[in-house]
């Protein structure tokens, strides 16, 4: 049995005066227990509201299903969906605009920390994304923290109900290389410690490839092709995929054989 | 000690600039020492992470710091064998557009959301060729950048991403530059996109000769769009020459790190992370060699000398103690 299954999601927008859209359309995609499987794709292609579906921070249109463990998530609300949605976190791009500046890390962390709001708990979750140390970091505000220590401190707030999986949308894209490099040894280290399962949004192919197990590209609101990363890089069949490989700037050149790499 | 013996005069020539931003209380030092030519029609990229002062170097050349928090403390600024560093407000307006010309990362925050493109296109060439049929030469640019006529009727707002670059890119080729100075160009674009900004600018540089200096934090990038490439840490410009004997064979400790982190490979330890720590760990002290906190290979001499510039090969220059023995063989 996945871990996360999602079942024929579509999301149409329906704005006055304009035909309705469809963001995302019939998406059927599964997340096994330590797996990490990356969606690809660009701006628009409904990734992200595909994420915010899985999250039920946004409603899928009726027919569509959730599976968390097994568990039906799309019909739960309230009290019920926010005990069943702890094991699921997010993790976003611009982890700048997720905190409340005006509270200091030990609040941001506590507030997260349902369970087990301790002071050791609290400082353990920031030994774990390698806020060194932890009492040092407590007391600040978010704007005193820099760009890659931010985003730490949402993978550490994700941490704190401890989930099996999370849902990271875009989570290196603000950060420098090098710290993009430290984030990404992190997130590996956690899921080696801890088992937990990735759904990586990403428009980096070259993270996609870095990270994750299996990869699914999304265009038009539409998985046009998955399978397992490394397959679908030597050899992609739609030829979507062929034009997001052909596309990507790397120091080593052109990647996958689609691009005519040597 | 120069650095490529020029063809022709350079376009642009940087020599030891200091740029500082502050006032005597505390200063911050954004640019160091650094050092920069662009030749005519050459393509040159300038690489680094946030902080380094790479923006901070672009917006010295068309006198664009911010008025009275940022200054230019010492060095040379030439264009085209033509010294500006002293210019007054007027001199750098008379510069800006033509002979230099600069495209940013966010058009839409430089582009005005109520005006139409064209009059906005019309304003840069009234500029720079009033006796011209205004809106033949618009329509022209706009055949430039690859965008229909139509656009000219367009709000900002009605177009995408990269349609807005492309209309800056425009707006700035209407100035006839020499030196294109593109500052971040695609990053905030999807990937195929950027791939057709970047052939774009390309094309451009080669059908007007002009010269492309590309300012940029992915390394990937440059590398398939530049003859040159610049790496810089700290407000230094640490490595420099060729783009492949650079990233093929760079000797800079920094930049291997950036080489090795942009490949978001694992490497021989299992870990993706070759750089530890981050930029603003630095401490802004003037002795010793900006990265030695960072630097595996850090020695003694590095914490207490600033090392000088050492040449690789002929055009391949890196500030690193490492390569002084290169230097003695070269």
């Amino acid at each position: 049995m996945p871990l996360l299954e999602l079942r024929h999601l579509s999301k149409t927008f329906v704005r006055r005066g304009a035909a309705p859209f469809r963001a995302v359309n019939d998406v059927s995609l599964t997340v096994e227990r330590g797996e990490c499987v990356a969606l690809v794709g660009e701006s628009g292609s409904g990734k992200s509201t595909l994420a915010r579906l899985a999250l039920r921070l946004t409603d899928a249109d009726a027919g569509g299903e959730i599976l968390l463990d097994g568990a039906y998530l799309h019909t739960l609300s309230g009290n019920a969906l926010r005990r069943a949605r702890m094991k699921m976190q997010p993790v976003f791009q611009d982890a700048s605009t997720t905190f409340n500046p005006r509270r200091t890390v030990r609040a941001i962390l506590r507030q997260a920390a349902v369970g087990d709001a301790s002071e050791e708990h609290i400082r353990a979750l920031l030994e774990r994304v390698e806020l060194r140390p932890a009492a040092t970091f407590l007391p600040r505000y978010p704007s005193e923290l820099s760009g890659g220590q931010r985003q730490r401190l949402s993978i550490a707030r994700a941490l704190a109900t401890e989930p099996t999986i999370i849902i990271a949308d875009e989570p290196l894209s603000g950060a420098d290389v090098s710290i993009r490099a430290q984030i990404l040894d992190l997130l590996a280290d956690l899921q080696a410690q801890s088992g937990v399962s990735y759904l990586l949004i990403t428009h980096d192919i070259l993270l996609a490839r870095a990270f994750s197990h299996r990869i699914a590209v999304m265009h038009q609101g539409s998985i046009v092709e998955h399978g397992d990363t490394q397959a679908v890089l030597r050899a992609p069949t739609h030829a979507y995929t062929r034009r997001l490989l052909d596309a990507v700037q790397s120091v080593d050149g052109p990647i996958g054989e689609a691009a005519g790499a040597a | 000690m120069r650095m490529v013996p020029p063809v022709s005069d350079p376009v642009l020539e940087i020599d030891a600039l200091h740029v500082t931003y502050g006032a005597s209380d505390r200063v911050v030092h954004a640019v160091r020492h650094a050092t920069l030519v662009v030749n005519e029609g050459e393509a040159v990229g300038i690489a680094g992470e946030s902080g380094c002062g790479k923006s901070t170097l672009a917006r010295a050349l068309l006198g664009l710091l911010p008025e009275r928090i940022g200054r230019i403390a010492g060095g040379r600024i030439r264009v085209a064998g033509q010294d500006v560093t002293n210019y007054d407000e007027a001199q750098w307006i008379a510069l800006r557009g033509h002979p230099l010309a600069m495209v940013f990362q966010d058009p839409l925050s430089f582009l005005n959301p109520v005006v139409r493109v064209g009059v906005q296109i019309a304003e840069s060439v009234r500029q720079h060729d009033p006796n011209q049929n205004i809106r033949q030469r618009c329509v022209e640019l706009l055949d430039l950048v690859k965008l229909p006529a139509s656009v000219l009727r367009s709000y900002p707002h009605e177009l995408s991403g990269g349609m807005r670059q492309r209309v800056m890119l425009a707006i700035a080729l209407g100035c006839r530059p020499r030196l294109l100075i593109a500052d971040e160009p695609t990053t905030a674009l999807d990937v195929t996109t950027q791939a057709e900004i970047m052939a774009l600018l390309g094309s451009l540089r080669t059908q007007l000769n002009m010269a492309l200096l590309v300012v940029s934090h992915d390394l990937g990038l440059l590398r398939w769009h530049c003859d040159r490439i610049y790496v810089m840490y700290a407000g230094r410009t640490v490595e420099w020459g060729d783009t492949e004997s650079v990233i093929d064979r760079p000797r800079h400790p920094y930049t291997s790190g950036l080489i090795a982190t942009s490949r978001l490979l694992r490497g021989a330890n299992g870990r993706f992370g070759a750089l530890q720590g981050d930029v603003s760990t630095m401490d802004n002290d003037d002795a010793g060699c900006p990265f030695a906190p960072r630097c595996p290979k850090v020695h003694a001499q590095c914490r207490e000398h600033m090392p000088g510039e050492f040449a690789v090969t002929e055009s391949h220059r890196a500030k690193c103690w490492l390569s002084q023995a290169c230097d003695a063989v070269a």
